[in-house]
């Protein structure tokens, strides 16, 4: 504003017309503000004065942006199932069939000392065989058994120092050595391959998510580009009576921000109307596994980062166009 | 105010349009520009809107040589002038009042000094009571009418016309012209381009002659 009104002074003259003429610069900047609403306003009821056309192109822009984003929020759920199973990082050890409940008392105790292990916790062969009754609803099968078929189980909480995988899989390696211990079971290592999976799906978020984004520039940059020509004539007459581009500009860039922003808005309701399609079926794997796990939608940064990011992508659309061909706009 | 020297301006198609014009213009002067359709009356009047560029030569508005303005300073140079079409160049999907708004809202006006001088400049141009209606339901005189008042909306010094009654009946231009003398008597100075020379007689005023590019002056 400050180099406009420079130039606007250079070529105001000295004449006495001219002075009393100009507007002053509270007016000046109380009308600059009154007129960037005014433009948003007006850009926004140009857009609804063809809403089959701004429905299409908003539709097309919500899909496009809730692809990145719904990605987003599955790998965010992934993590948060990461994360339960982090917190009860055992290793379950199935001792030998034959192997009394006393015994398996005694070796936990002894596996309480070592160095790596944090914990230990039995489970007895009548404990096992009330949580498998409990949670796997095989109930009635296992009461017609005479005998109890399950061996005694100690669970290991290896101690917070073991990071690294390959300490984890030494310990195990250990553990199995013993010749009390049937069978080592450890989530151990399909938490790191989740983990890694996890970084995979990031990263393929970045590309993907850019790609996306590019072709939000696109739509709107296009759209942009059809209502430029499309307002030719007045943009003509514009600069005929002394507009600057950036007055020119101004409304462009706001049907920009506004396609970005409805946009994203549209994409927020999409995720969240698919978080509540799966809802269900969540609902009922809980009930299955006996967990209480709940699917995470987007908080409230992230949302404003989704509205923030479109409204960007929206008005640099619109500006690329508008740089690109509001040149060729000129009185004939 | 308006000073040509030894203006060229030679089109890539269609050859030289004007050929070494020099004249000036004092302020307050109203001087008609005449000569047949092609003989560059219109190329002349863009040179001043810096509409076009010319070849060669200069040409020195207000004090200061527009020839060498930058794109950017293109913009502040129009706002100093009042420009009126043949064809009006109305926003039709706007009223009279936004029409005649709009040089304001360009420069910056505030919204309640922008409806004093749209209201001021409607009334001298006889149009107050038609401020909501939109250009297609007038006449052409009356459209032709509210060219005018968008163009001295702003107050500026010096009026550019080109051919503003070629679309009129006899009627309608006479009064388009009562108007610009108006104008002129309170100081405003005037360019018009016509080739009506009765209308130009009956007017009054010093006629300046384009033929194929080259200028002539008639006298008073």
């Amino acid at each position: 504003m400050k180099r406009q009104r420079r130039r606007a002074q250079r070529w105001g003259g000295t004449s006495a017309a001219r002075r009393h003429s100009g507007p002053s610069p509270v007016d000046r900047l109380q009308s600059y503000l009154v007129s960037h609403l005014h433009t948003a306003k007006e850009a926004l009821r140009r857009m609804r004065r063809t809403p089959f056309a701004m429905a299409l192109t908003l539709l097309v822009i919500a899909a496009t942006l809730a692809l990145p984003t719904s990605f987003h929020v599955l790998v965010k759920n992934l993590r948060m199932v990461g994360g339960d199973l982090e917190a009860t990082n055992e290793i379950s050890l199935y001792l030998k069939p034959d192997l009394s409940n006393d015994a398996g008392r005694r070796l936990a105790e002894r596996l309480k000392n070592h160095a790596q292990i944090a914990e230990t916790r039995l489970v007895t062969k009548e404990a096992g065989i009330e949580q498998l009754k409990t949670y796997s609803g095989f109930g009635e099968a296992l009461s017609a058994l005479n005998f109890n078929p399950l061996p005694v189980v100690i669970g290991i909480r290896p101690k917070d120092s073991l990071t690294q995988p390959e300490q984890v899989e030494r310990l195990v390696a250990e553990l199995k050595a013993l010749p009390e211990v049937d069978l080592v079971q450890s989530d151990i290592q399909w938490m790191h391959r989740l983990h890694a999976l996890l970084q995979v799906a990031e990263r393929s978020f970045g590309v993907l998510g850019a790609l996306l984004a590019a072709a939000v520039v696109f739509i709107i940059g296009n759209t942009i580009r059809l209502e430029l020509y499309g307002r030719r004539e007045e943009i003509v007459v514009q600069k005929l009576l002394g507009a600057t581009d950036r007055f020119i500009r101004r409304p462009f860039l706001y049907t920009g921000f506004w396609y970005g922003f409805l946009g994203s808005l549209g994409a927020w309701i999409v995720v969240g109307v698919m978080l509540l399609i799966v809802r269900a079926p969540i609902r009922q794997l809980n009930v299955l596994y006996g967990s209480d796990f709940t699917l995470a939608f987007l908080g409230f940064q992230e949302t404003m980062a989704l509205v923030g990011i479109a409204c960007f992508l929206g008005v640099a659309g619109a500006f690329a166009v508008l740089i690109q061909h509001l040149r060729d706009v000129r009185p004939e | 105010m308006l000073e040509f020297k030894e203006v060229y301006k030679r089109y890539p198609e269609f050859g030289e349009a004007l050929h070494d014009v020099s004249f000036h213009i004092g302020r307050g002067e109203r001087v008609f520009l005449t000569g047949h359709s092609g003989a560059g009356k219109s190329t002349l009047l863009k040179l001043v809107a810096v509409i076009e560029r010319a070849t060669r030569g200069q040409i020195v508005l207000d004090g200061r040589n527009i020839t060498r303005a930058s794109n950017r300073e293109i913009p502040y140079i129009r706002r100093k002038l009042g420009l009126i079409f043949q064809d009006y160049k109305l926003l039709y999907d706007r009223s009279v009042f936004d029409n005649v708004a709009l040089p304001l809202v360009i420069a910056g006006f505030n919204p309640g000094e922008v409806s004093r001088r749209v209201r001021a400049a409607l009334g001298k141009v006889g149009l107050l009571s038609k401020e909501k209606r939109l250009p297609q339901t007038l006449s052409g005189g009356e459209q032709q009418r509210v060219g005018i008042a968008r163009a001295i909306v702003h107050k500026p010094d010096f009026i550019l016309a080109d051919e503003p009654t070629g679309n009129l009946d006899p009627e309608a231009a006479r009064e388009v012209m009562d108007i610009f003398r108006d104008f002129n008597d309170l100081g405003v100075t005037l360019l018009i381009a016509s080739h009506d020379e009765q209308l130009i007689s009956r007017c009054g005023g010093r006629v300046l002659r384009l033929q194929r590019g080259s200028l002539s002056e008639v006298g008073a």
